[in-house]
């Protein structure tokens, strides 16, 4: 089979990209707007030997997660807003017990149960993590069906590598969005990675083994996390992520993720028309967040803009990147009819700022 | 070139499958096509819209934000959302078995009778959406009809075939309006 061109709503792409890219085992509760994702892949999965299981609670289903994980094998979930709450304690202890999973946010507006309408309103959780300890998430924000595509492979290579769960992050729009995505030939690449040092497949060959977090003694603790935090450094040194586009020369640079970074990209080309210096940076992952991207900012520069669908979260760490150098302002909106920033909104913005 | 659509029915009257048509016809001519609907909590005759922008080149802003070039309304109630929604110049056909035209400056309106012409093309009222297309089509020019033929027949062709012929009429009275 070569490659494929399907017409598809961004969640089916998630389901699709994942299942051709490894995954066998999705677990999930329905949720509007993630329930497509868990729809799409109960129909493909069969064809791969693999099966959507559908438990009785976000709760089940992150534990369910982490048992599939201790197998070695490659399991995903597809949730939401708070369903993703609910699975916050699953998610602290996969990456203490360092198992490697794939999840798909599709952020939907907050706090509590909020609004069913997308947004960006989960970037503290993701980046952040809503569970306890010193733990880190690997957060990938695809902006359309064919960077989530692109970033699949990307996302089973990270997930094995540093035995650490990676979260896809996409505002509900975006999600339930309908366009083409080309995929390449389906590749298990979950295949190419030697799990058999630690996997849980009995002790008929090797002794027993604890994968999960007990921490026996105090040091046994402080070791664990020692252990965590050189991998941590190690992906933050690694593994940053980032598009950008005309910043070399800028005024101002936009910065945003998901559906607000590809609209940055628009703003830019129509404000450079008009003999505007303008750039933008699209983070791709937000943990590790791209600082690389603001090390080098040109002479030029006299102002970030950061662009979010919600009361700003991501400003946070931008701020911390640009450490003020320069002003950082921001522009976010989130829920209502149209949940996020128009490109005219943001045009205005940009160009108060730019006098 | 860049083509931004609106187009708002009540829930059953088909707009979200006079996008899902526009957007295969226009990729079967090697174009981009984004579409977004509203979702919610829906109920069968709530109001349903469904945005698309087909383009010759990647699509970056997928809003539609007051500057739709083409509007198609089903019914009453979704008249003023497609009115909000056109840009200047815009062309918006609407089903004048239905609807009573607001004037609006710079916008170009076609009534088009679609609830009595599908009833006398296909026999039913339900092939509305057809007509509706079939008008903008001829009128605009903004799809060839034949690609929308084609991937009417594809779609539909197989699922209900009982129905193709129905279905075919209404678009082709569109067509003729």
């Amino acid at each position: 089979m070569s490659s494929e061109t399907l017409f598809l709503k961004n969640a089916e792409t998630f389901a699709e990209s994942m299942v051709r890219c490894g995954v066998r085992y999705h677990f999930a509760y329905p949720i509007t707007p993630a329930t497509d994702v868990m729809k799409h892949a109960a129909v493909i999965l069969p064809k791969y030997g693999g099966r959507m299981i559908q438990m009785e609670s976000e709760l089940a289903v992150s534990n369910a997660l982490s048992g599939c994980a201790c197998t070695g094998k490659l399991g995903a979930t597809s949730s939401s807003g708070p369903g993703m709450s609910l699975m916050q304690e699953a998610i602290s202890f996969m990456c203490a017990a360092e198992l490697p999973a794939i999840m798909f946010d599709s952020m939907r507006v907050g706090p509590g149960d909020g609004d069913i309408i997308g947004a960006q309103s989960t970037y503290f959780q993701a980046t952040r993590g809503g569970g306890h300890g010193d733990y880190r998430t690997i957060v990938l924000a695809p902006y359309s069906g064919q960077s989530i595509v692109d970033l699949m492979p990307e996302a089973v290579r990270l997930t094995y590598q540093y035995r650490n769960p990676v979260l896809f992050v996409l505002d509900g729009v975006t999600s339930q969005m309908t366009e083409t995505a080309t995929f390449p030939e389906p590749h298990d690449y979950s295949a190419d990675f030697d799990t058999s040092g630690w996997r849980y497949t009995g002790t008929k060959d090797h002794p027993k083994r604890f994968v999960v977090t007990g921490s026996y003694s105090h040091n046994q603790g402080y070791e664990m996390n020692e252990r965590l935090r050189a991998k941590y450094e190690k992906i933050k040194e690694n593994e940053q992520r980032w598009e950008s586009a005309q910043v070399e020369d800028a005024e101002l640079i936009v910065v945003a993720f998901g559906i607000h970074g590809r609209m940055a990209t628009e703003l830019v080309s129509r404000l450079r028309a008009e003999g505007r210096k303008v750039g933008a940076i699209n983070p791709i992952t937000l943990w590790p967040y791209p600082d690389k991207a603001f090390e080098q900012l040109p002479q030029s520069l006299k102002n970030i803009l950061v662009v979010e669908m919600n009361h700003g979260q991501m400003l946070d760490d931008v701020r911390l990147a640009v450490n003020g150098r320069v002003p950082v302002h921001f522009l976010g909106k989130t829920g209502g009819d149209t949940p996020l920033c128009t490109l005219r909104e943001m045009e205005t913005k940009a160009l108060e700022i730019l006098g | 070139m860049q083509f931004k659509c609106v187009f708002s029915g009540s829930g059953g009257q088909g707009s979200a499958l006079i996008a899902k048509l526009v957007c295969q016809a226009g990729i079967a001519d090697n174009l981009k096509v984004l579409m977004t609907q509203t979702y919610g909590i829906e109920q069968r005759g709530g109001d349903s819209t469904a945005f698309v922008i087909i383009s010759d080149a990647p699509i970056g802003n997928p809003l539609v934000e007051g500057d739709a070039n083409l509007g198609i309304a089903l019914s009453p109630s979704t008249y003023d959302l497609c009115l909000a929604n056109m840009g200047p110049g815009g062309r918006l056909f609407y089903n004048s078995s239905l609807i009573t035209e607001k004037p609006v400056p710079d916008l170009e309106q076609t009534a088009v009778a679609a609830s009595d012409l599908a009833i006398s093309a296909g026999g039913s009222p339900r092939g509305l959406n057809l007509v509706m297309l079939g008008a903008a089509v001829a009128g605009t020019g903004f799809l060839k009809k034949e690609t929308v033929e084609k991937v009417l027949t594809d779609s539909l062709g197989h699922k209900k075939p009982e129905l193709l012929e129905s279905n075919l009429a209404s678009f082709k009275a569109g067509l003729a309006v």
